[in-house]
């Protein structure tokens, strides 16, 4: 892997990474939000809940997956497997951005401790997603969701299986040191160039994760924000 | 140089952009093409057709929508399979949107909750704006609107069946005063029925005269307006559309009535009590109910007295999707039910997620679409047979006659019978000559 091209991605294209991605997620919301109110109630059924019980439906729904769960149990299974470990995964990652001695102390860990929970947490999320992945692609093949599924619906299935691939491979196979990871985010967070990293996995890993997030505001993975609204519109 | 054909297609894009804004756009954002849908779907469950996937037709009105108003869309459209607006994709759109019956099940097990129905309105809107309605469903749509009713029911035949279901309603309550009032202003309730009731299912009629007449209740009906269905809704034209709820505004505004009260049809509840203000653009200034809503206040308020024993076959209800999914009424029939009844069973699922019978949207009067509709009733047949019901009770017209056509069909051994009827067949009048 050439030095200009991990240098790109550690220096430059997060810049570009995070424009896209906020600025892309921002107006997609901006248009949602100001769009014309439907002409017809979509509340089903149509009884008045308050504000109150709305939240505690969206926020019910989100945390359980209880429509997957009432239309197909094993989607259910896996979709919410998946979608748990993304969670898992993304508060584990930062630990790559600061510092959490704070955090070990106040639980009493030594650092071997915290080592292994990482791996463990690490490990067992980011095998989740990749098995989840797989599931859903295999899912997507055969009908009748193929005959529902573009092109986009696979490419992102087979993006993020490349994230989890190479992610599993530093978290399972190498060796993290959390010190040299942490200084080159904390340099980034600061706007200024640097040295990137010296480890094509992490090289080829976080230039998948940005081509992820630059794609994200154009694909259906805007659900994440969107969905809750649509929720919104149909429990109230 | 552009051609007559690409004029329409311009004009027709315009007004497609009209419908589309708002909340679809959202729609088409979020689903994940998860196929959740499709197992929510009676269409597709009943038929196997992938085309009947409520996903499938948000798509197919996005790829038509990508074409048009995306940038990508209109430069390379083949990388987003964007579609023109020809006659192939007009001939498909409009499968796919006059078979949808608008039951709006599939909108319960999204996990987003996106609301199919509306996109199908929204394409329907679109054909309809292409000429492109099914002709048996313009057809009853232009009677509607030409003539007042979806039948062409005349003034005279309609007096004729009024008067006859006077004598019938006087032979029941056993009272030559007992009367079904007409055009009488300043009536609490003005009661509206269907051109179906009318020639088909009268005894829905008589059974609402005869609990009217046993409370005394202080209702008319209009000799003007009987008909209180909306096939401007099924056709998809918003004008005809607006134009029947209108009518029935001003019919009860000129009556003075201040509660219209819906005969046992679905679509006619859902249109004037959660669609019509918006439709119209103004609150309405009286109240609107389901016949079945009123019933079960009165039983409620202790003003009607029933023996159930009067029915003592197995009685299972069918929850037509405008009344319970669409319009909140999941308890009112049951309350009525349970009281006029002996053996009362529910099928599983019900209530809000109770299958749709195949019948509704409009499709029930497409005769093409026959063999798909009976086909789409499967999930529903299989229910009533589960249920070991002898008697299905329902409160909408096309239920019943889907109902019927499904018991033929699949071989169930039921009949079909409002709740109105049931109610009114438990009814004690006259305490003291019983």
């Amino acid at each position: 892997m050439s030095y200009w091209f991990s240098w790109f991605v550690s220096n430059m294209l997060p810049f570009i990474t995070a424009g896209v991605f906020f600025g892309g997620l921002a107006d997609r919301v901006y248009r949602w939000w100001r769009s014309p109110r439907a002409s017809v109630s979509l509340v089903v059924p149509p009884e008045p809940r308050s504000v109150g019980r709305t939240l505690g439906e969206i926020v019910t729904e989100i945390v359980t997956f209880r429509r997957v769960f009432k239309g197909s149990r094993s989607l259910w299974v896996v979709s919410w497997l998946f979608h748990l470990s993304i969670f898992v995964f993304v508060v584990g990652h930062f630990r790559l951005f600061m510092d959490f001695s704070w955090l070990w102390d106040l639980l009493r860990l030594t650092p071997e401790q915290v080592d292994l929970l990482a791996l463990v947490g690490g490990g067992a999320s980011g095998m989740a997603f990749m098995l989840g992945l797989l599931a859903l692609f295999v899912r997507r093949l055969r009908m009748p969701v193929r005959s529902i599924s573009v092109p986009s619906d696979y490419f992102l299935l087979l993006l993020l299986l490349a994230i989890a691939v190479s992610g599993n491979y530093m978290r399972f196979l190498m060796h993290v040191d959390v010190a040299e990871y942490r200084a080159f985010f904390t340099n980034l967070f600061q706007l200024r160039f640097g040295a990137p990293v010296n480890n094509v996995m992490f090289t080829l890993h976080f230039f998948l994760v940005q081509l992820f997030l630059i794609y994200f505001p154009f694909s259906k993975l805007v659900h994440i924000i969107g969905g809750a609204l649509t929720l919104k519109w149909t429990y109230r | 140089m552009s051609t007559e054909a690409d004029t329409r297609t311009e004009d027709l894009v315009e007004l497609f952009e009209e419908r589309v804004k708002g909340p679809i756009e959202t729609y088409l954002d979020v689903c994940v093409h998860c196929g959740l849908c499709a197992d929510a779907c009676h269409a597709y469950v009943g038929t196997g057709d992938v085309d009947q996937i409520p996903s499938a037709r948000a798509q197919e009105l996005e790829k038509v929508y990508k074409r048009y108003f995306t940038r990508l869309g209109r430069v390379a459209p083949w990388l987003v399979g964007a579609k023109e607006l020809n006659e192939e994709v007009l001939d498909r759109l409009q499968k796919m949107a006059y078979q949808c019956t608008l039951c709006r099940r599939c909108a319960l097990y999204c996990p987003f909750g996106i609301d199919n129905a509306s996109m199908v309105s929204a394409i329907r809107g679109l054909l309809a704006d292409a000429g492109r309605v099914p002709a048996p469903l313009w057809e009853h749509t232009n009677n509607a609107y030409e003539l007042g009713n979806t039948l062409a029911i005349s003034d005279k035949v309609f007096l004729d069946r009024i008067e006859w279901f006077e004598e019938e309603l006087q032979d029941e309550v056993d009272d030559d005063e007992a009367t079904i009032p007409l055009d009488r202003e300043g009536a609490r309730v003005l009661f509206v029925p269907t051109p179906i009731q009318i020639m088909r299912f009268p005894s829905v009629i008589i059974s609402a005269a005869k609990i009217f007449y046993a409370v005394g209740e202080d209702w008319t009906m209009s000799t003007r307006r009987f008909d209180g269905t909306n096939f401007g809704l099924f056709s998809g034209e918003e004008e005809r559309r607006d134009e029947m709820a209108q009518r029935l505004v001003d019919e009860v505004e000129r009556l003075g009535a201040r509660v219209l009260v819906l005969s046992e049809c679905g679509h006619s509840y859902w249109a004037m009590k959660v669609a019509a203000e918006s439709w119209l653009g103004k609150p309405l200034s009286f109240e609107v109910k389901n016949i079945v809503e009123v019933i079960a206040e009165y039983i409620s308020e202790g003003r009607l007295k029933l023996d159930p024993s009067v029915n003592k076959d197995v009685v299972t209800y069918h929850d037509p999707c405008n009344l319970s999914r669409k319009g909140g009424l999941i308890e009112e029939p049951r309350v009525c039910l349970e009281t006029a009844t002996e053996s009362f069973v529910e099928m599983t699922p019900s209530g809000e997620h109770a299958w749709c019978c195949g019948g509704g949207g409009g499709v029930i009067t497409i005769p093409e679409y026959d063999e798909v509709r009976l086909a789409s009733g499967q999930p529903k047949a299989d229910q009533i047979r589960e249920s070991g019901a002898e008697v299905v009770a329902t409160a909408c017209d096309n239920c019943k006659l889907q109902i019927i056509n499904l018991a033929e069909h699949y071989g169930l051994d039921v009949s079909v019978v409002g709740v109105v009827d049931l109610v009114a067949q438990a009814l004690i009048l006259h305490q003291d000559k019983k």
